[in-house]
């Protein structure tokens, strides 16, 4: 009865250890899941947040390299799960790892000679894991352009201003065609990865389970010799060890090839972060005052652009005094779009310099240059904001009504705001509930009043009555020419009647000036580059 | 639409095995571990407390199964 009682005691002590360990595995898994939801949080907020910092202050030059924008493109699939998969991935390669010298350790005390019998039976199963991870992502990267190419395809279909043009011209059964035929391309030799990796896997398979019933009967039959002393409970304890041996080292395998798949993106990833700009600010640079306009002047500047031959500008001088207006007019890649790039610093000069108020612009300080400039550049941005909200971040230190209704109404762009069911509060895109999508000249005219709310000594016009229509445009030179006295104007522009009312015409050809004056000035010149061209653009009109 | 024919699979085969070749080259272990150093100092930076409790319940999670199993196998050499 006193033996009895000795293993019952012994067995209720176990039951209860082993009910203590259950509860405390449960608990264990909840933390670590809590933990692991976290942590994707924190990644998520980390990179969400850096990695658009970081491509924001990137040299505006680089965005025109393509091999910079490949690495953009690149690192924008995946910042937000790819570095949290890749330490997860880690933290669980780590977890397997501890696992499986476990089993070994416990292997090696109770049977040595049977470890190098289970290994030997995973090794198939490992040529075939790696082998099709190898292929896999082999064809992954083969076919990376199919798969961009059907992105790109698939996208007319789904985008609202292609899907116009598509219905009209016909072509969506077409494109559906072209689709389909890339996706199954990708895919094709995926299903022929699978099938034969599958049937691999089923002969890998069998040697490992022959191994494992092998070394079950083995066990069982020390069991059945009593004078072993092999029980039932060392059968079942070995046995999970060794099921925990072979699906660990399965486990650690596949994350690791995981693991090393991810290293490219991450790679990639930390590229990107520790891009260096080349545009240097300098710690001691000359901070500008935004009382008056600075002047600028360009002193024998030539400039190529990286990885280019061709000179921009070769030997280009041009001198803008404090409150002129200027305005540089030439045909497309006369390098009028280079000549603003350079005025604000987007690109270095390759020869000669650029002074503000005498002083290079490379020793200048570009916070204090920039407070001095309202810009409209070609491709200005459309906000997803209120009416009121894409006027005012022309200047978000400024929060002034009055101001803003001014620029808006010298914009042109009052009468149309008034129209909105919401005026100034309209939400300005269709992709938010209640937001409505502006005309072209609608959005240039709201960009135009942002850069006028502004109220910078130096305006900076690029093309900005593009998409506006004739009458549109005079009104709009006409307060441009109010709203800037005393303040510097510097208009860009290829339309030669958008220009006239300029103190100083530019005409600009293969980076250099060929004629300069007012307008009446440059009209005199017989045979003038600028009068032929005013003349040919006034025909179009007539 | 000729033209605009995708490749023929043979040649992404073929493509593929050179492919592979090439960017495992340049995806070496090396690469690997200065990447996964940098990415567990980031962890660190950015949650160092998830960090810690993943490393800890990760630890004891790999080795419960061990113990447990141990113990329910004492359990039933006891009963048998």
């Amino acid at each position: 009865m006193g033996g009895n009682d000795g293993v019952r005691d012994n067995l209720i002590s176990l039951i209860a250890f082993a009910f203590f360990l259950a509860v405390v595995e449960d608990f264990l898994w909840r933390i670590n899941e809590y933990f692991e939801r976290r942590s994707w949080f924190s990644w998520n907020e980390y990179m969400s947040i850096n990695v658009p910092t970081k491509i924001a202050s990137i040299d505006i030059q680089k965005f025109e390299d393509p091999k910079f924008n490949n690495l953009i493109n690149k690192v924008e699939q995946g910042y937000d799960h790819k570095p949290t998969e890749f330490a997860s991935y880690f933290l669980w390669t780590f977890f397997q790892l501890i696992q499986v010298l476990s089993s070994i350790g416990i292997l090696v005390l109770f049977a040595p000679i049977l470890l190098p019998i289970i290994i030997v039976s995973l090794v198939p199963s490992f040529i075939v894991q790696v082998k099709a991870s190898k292929l896999g992502w082999g064809i992954w990267n083969a076919k990376g352009d199919v798969n961009r190419k059907y992105g790109a395809n698939s996208r007319y279909l789904r985008n609202e201003d292609s899907v116009k043009e598509i219905r009209v011209f016909g072509i969506k059964n077409y494109l559906v065609d072209l689709i389909t035929n890339l996706f199954r391309d990708f895919q094709k030799e995926q299903i022929k990865l699978l099938n034969s990796t599958q049937k691999r896997f089923l002969i890998s398979d069998f040697i490992e389970s022959a191994a494992r019933i092998g070394i079950a009967v083995w066990m069982l039959m020390r069991v059945l010799d009593r004078s072993s002393g092999f029980g039932v409970g060392n059968f079942t304890f070995y046995r999970s060890t060794i099921g925990d041996f072979t699906s660990s080292s399965r486990n650690l395998l596949r994350n690791f090839v995981k693991m090393y798949d991810d290293n490219l993106y991450m790679a990639d990833l930390f590229k990107l972060l520790d891009t260096k700009n080349e545009i240097v600010y300098q710690a001691d640079a000359i901070r500008i005052g935004n009382k008056y306009p600075p002047k600028i002047e360009f002193k024998n500047v030539t400039f190529i652009y990286p990885k280019s031959e061709k000179k921009v500008f070769d030997n280009f001088s041009l001198t803008i005094n404090p409150g002129e207006d200027i305005a540089l007019v030439g045909e497309n890649g006369a390098g009028k779009t280079t000549f603003v790039k350079l005025l604000l610093r987007f690109y270095d000069v390759t020869d000669g310099e650029i002074l503000i108020n005498g002083t290079n612009i490379k020793n200048i300080d570009l916070e204090t240059y920039y407070q001095n400039i309202g810009v409209l550049f070609q491709n200005f941005n459309q906000y997803y904001y209120q009416v009121e909200d894409n006027i005012k971040i022309g200047n978000i230190s400024n929060n002034n009504d009055e101001l803003m209704l001014s620029s808006s109404k010298d914009a042109g762009a009052d009468g149309f705001i008034q129209d909105y069911k919401n005026k100034y509060k309209q939400l300005l895109s269709k992709a938010f509930k209640g937001g409505i999508e502006p005309s072209g000249g609608q959005w240039q005219r709201i960009a135009l009043a942002r850069a006028f709310y502004r109220n910078a000594n130096i305006l900076i016009l690029d093309e900005p009555t593009s998409a506006i229509d004739a009458k549109g445009e005079y009104e709009i030179f006409k307060k441009i020419s109010e709203v800037q006295e005393k303040k510097t104007t510097i208009i860009i522009s290829h339309r030669f009647s958008t220009v006239r009312n300029a103190d100083k015409i530019y005409v600009v050809d293969g980076g250099k000036i060929i004629e300069s004056g007012t307008h009446e000035e440059l009209m005199k010149i017989k045979n003038g580059n600028y009068k032929y061209m005013f003349e040919l653009q006034a025909e179009g009109y007539r | 639409m000729r033209y605009l024919k995708v490749k023929q699979l043979s040649e992404g085969v073929e493509m593929a095995k050179k492919v592979s070749k090439n960017k495992r080259k340049k995806n070496s272990l090396k690469l690997l571990f200065i990447n996964l150093k940098r990415s567990l100092g980031l962890y660190w930076k950015i949650d160092k407390r998830s960090f810690l409790g993943l490393l800890i319940t990760i630890i004891s999670l790999a080795l419960i199964p061990f113990i447990y199993s141990y113990f329910w196998g004492q359990a039933l050499n006891l009963i048998v």
